[in-house]
């Protein structure tokens, strides 16, 4: 059992008083006894004092009687009386004293007797001295036993004393025993109480602390409460999103600003009433069945789950919202949270995005077909041409004159012209839109085969500074970098001693690839478009070029999420630079090659 | 070609490319017999009707009205009667699908008609000349 801090205090305070009452007892007894004590031993030192007396005033009344014996003279025998009564009156004291002891009653009536005999003797002497005169008084005085009585008087007289003394000895012994008992009667229960109370203050004290720090952690506790409560009513009040409680029967509890926002009602309004006015029909009849269902089955549609649904604002229009419903136990009843989010401008944002989306997928799908009809349908009636101008130049030889055959051949090389540039487009369209495997490449064998492949002129020297690294990588797409490059430094090459460097260095994350030439060099004016689609800064009469080259470029190496970019010095030569990302999969290669 | 006597199929809608085929084999005196259909359903009467010869190679091009090339080779390749013939596709299409595509199918070669006249008078001499060094079923 658990007993209260009032219980405890209470029952130590009993417990307390209980010992008191004890001890209160025991002094009680012990000064009684005390008392008693006392009381016995005066009367025993009474009682030694009138044993004595009674002696004396026996002896006294002898040595009355003698001198009246010998001088006869009646006035000595006046105080005698008095004596005798004295004695009696002693007596009846000592006997009162000695009654619980009955060997000092048997030494009592003794000397009772002894003294009668002794005043008897004495009497009769007396008589005698008065009848007979002074020497048949002293012959009958000679002739009693009066000496022996005296010493017989003396004798019990000593004997009671010793024996009272005995029991003087006794009462003061047992008095001071008390006395003593006493003293460690009341020392212990000193002790005894003041550790009683030490313990029990200690107690209370230690009980009081602890109800102290429970107090103050009650405070504490609620402090934090009230806090919680406060940044809980902010976070509620402030929320993006509306909250709203709802009871098991749908009725709304609570009712948050955003909530306001969203609905167009106001707390008063919704607050108390079912939460179904917030939604449109069916969804109204429905929620109670929803509600009802979820009580008997817990079937969830909705709680914990989340998902979106529409909603109903204060004018009756409807809306797409998100709602996530939490249940929760306060104080033994079910409450269900929903938090409600206005999604109409995402809806519309996503409506639009499907959109979007939609028509960009159809552009590319057009772009696609479109590259396909460019590839073969309007390659076909181009090769016609062709093969219809030549035939007619076979053909009709002898019928067309010398300026109908350059016109024919200007008619070819214009067929040749537009089926480069369609395949320029191809190319260009297929970046991004055709995807092959992307592995690792390894470029010094790359790069080799390119310059192989592209054959340069004796006069031009191709060299590759340091060894290249292994990129992850559509080989196809990376080749066609380098290709477009060293052609374009290969093509335009001026110098008489053509000199063609490839070089690389790792630069943070990306690797940066450079393809310097001292060929002609770019005007700085020229360095944005040249990589445009189609541009050429030469007459294609003069240089076959399609300008698709570094469009191409800079697609794949963008795509690739690398950056490229030229620099440039008129008449002395161009540098392109490009970076590819040094993804984990890339290792720099050790293998250097020099052509 | 190995058998001068046998016939070459040439699949193809585009007039002038008949032509050019016409003219090219003409030019390299492949005497064989050319017969031309306009696409591939047609070209798979003519193979499937028991009357017509049956040719010791198909010039197919890709891109065609009602059945195309690739539709026309999922035909042949699946018939035992016809897949042993050789295919050759000759197309305008330099489309890597298409040419996994063909070769997935089991082409015996896969040629891009160039626009120059002269350049595919060469690609014709090649194809007669290895077809005349090849042996043929």
């Amino acid at each position: 059992m658990k007993w209260s801090i009032e219980q405890k205090v209470f029952t130590g305070f009993a417990v307390a008083l209980a010992i008191f009452a004890i001890i209160g007892w025991l002094a009680y007894q012990s000064t009684v006894s005390f008392m008693h004590a006392s009381t016995q031993a005066a009367r025993s030192q009474e009682t030694i004092t009138a044993l004595e007396e009674i002696f004396s005033l026996a002896n006294q009344a002898e040595t009355r009687q003698r001198m009246y014996l010998i001088s006869g003279d009646e006035r000595h025998l006046a105080p005698r009386r008095a004596y005798i009564d004295r004695i009696h009156v002693l007596f009846g004291n000592v006997r009162d004293a000695t009654l619980d002891d009955p060997g000092q009653q048997a030494l009592l009536r003794q000397l009772d007797q002894h003294i009668e005999t002794r005043l008897a003797l004495l009497e009769g002497v007396l008589k005698v001295r008065r009848e007979q005169g002074f020497e048949q008084a002293r012959l009958k005085l000679m002739a009693g036993d009066g000496e022996r009585e005296m010493d017989a008087i003396r004798d019990s007289v000593r004997k009671m004393q010793n024996g009272e003394a005995a029991r003087l000895q006794q009462w003061v012994d047992t008095s001071r025993q008390n006395a003593d008992r006493m003293l460690i009667t009341f020392f212990v229960a000193l002790v005894f109480v003041a550790l009683f109370f030490s313990v029990l203050f200690a107690f209370i004290a230690r009980e009081m602390a602890a109800r102290k720090r429970s107090q103050d952690q009650l405070a504490r506790q609620a402090e934090q409460l009230r806090e919680g409560e406060a940044r809980l009513r902010a976070v509620v009040d402030t929320a993006a999103e509306g909250i709203i409680v709802i009871d098991e029967q749908g009725i709304v509890e609570s009712f948050n600003p955003a909530a306001e926002r969203i609905f167009g009602f106001v707390r008063d309004e919704v607050e108390g009433r079912n939460v179904s006015m917030l939604m449109p029909e069916p969804y109204r009849q429905e929620h109670d069945g929803y509600l009802e269902r979820y009580r008997s089955t817990g079937e969830k549609k909705i709680i914990g789950i989340g998902r979106e649904v529409l909603g109903q604002r204060k004018g009756g229009s409807v809306f797409p919202l998100e709602l996530a419903a939490a249940e929760m136990h306060v104080g033994g009843r079910r409450k269900f949270t929903g938090m409600v989010r206005d999604i109409s401008a995402r809806k519309q944002a996503e409506a639009q995005q499907a959109r979007l989306m939609h028509e960009l997928e159809s552009a590319n799908e057009e772009l696609k077909s479109f590259a396909y009809v460019v590839s073969h349908d309007l390659k076909a009636p181009l090769r016609a041409i062709g093969s219809l101008a030549d035939w007619i130049s076979t053909d009709y030889a002898d019928k067309i004159d010398d300026a109908g055959k350059e016109h024919m051949r200007l008619l070819v090389s214009r067929v040749h012209r537009m089926d480069r540039l369609i395949d320029g487009i191809l190319r260009y369209s297929r970046v991004g839109r055709v995807t092959e495997a992307i592995v690792a490449v390894d470029l010094n064998r790359l790069v080799g085969e390119v310059i192989d492949l592209l054959a340069p002129p004796s006069s031009i020297t191709v060299s590759v500074e340091n060894p290249l690294p292994t990129v992850m990588a559509e080989p196809t797409r990376i080749q066609q970098v380098f290709q477009n490059l060293l052609s374009n430094a290969i093509k335009y090459m001026d110098k008489p001693d053509g000199k063609i460097r490839i070089a690389c260095g790792a630069e943070g994350t990306q690797w940066k690839f450079s393809v310097s030439d001292n060929g002609p060099g770019i005007e700085p004016r020229h360095f944005e478009k040249i990589f445009q689609l189609f541009q050429t800064l030469a007459p294609r009469d003069r240089v076959e070029s399609t300008g698709v080259g570094l469009a191409l470029v800079k697609k794949i190496v963008e795509m690739y999420g690398g950056r490229v970019w030229i620099e440039s010095k008129t008449g002395e030569g161009s540098t392109f630079f490009f970076t590819l990302p040094n993804t984990a999969a890339t290792a720099s290669s050790s293998k250097g090659k020099r052509t | 070609m190995k058998f001068i006597n046998k016939p070459i199929l040439l699949v193809e809608d585009d007039q002038v490319d008949v032509m050019t085929v016409t003219r090219a084999l003409k030019e390299i005196h492949v005497t064989n017999p050319l017969v031309t259909r306009e696409n591939g359903e047609e070209a798979l009467n003519y193979l499937r009707d028991p009357g017509s010869e049956k040719p010791c190679i198909i010039l197919l091009d890709l891109n065609m009205p009602i059945m195309n090339g690739i539709e026309f080779m999922q035909v042949v390749k699946h018939d035992d009667k016809l897949k042993a013939i050789p295919v050759v596709v000759l197309t305008t299409s330099e489309e890597q699908q298409d040419k996994v595509n063909s070769f997935n199918l089991g082409v015996a070669g896969y040629m891009a008609k160039p626009v120059d006249y002269r350049q595919f008078v060469e690609v014709m001499r090649t194809i007669n000349a290895y077809w005349t060094v090849s042996e043929m079923p």
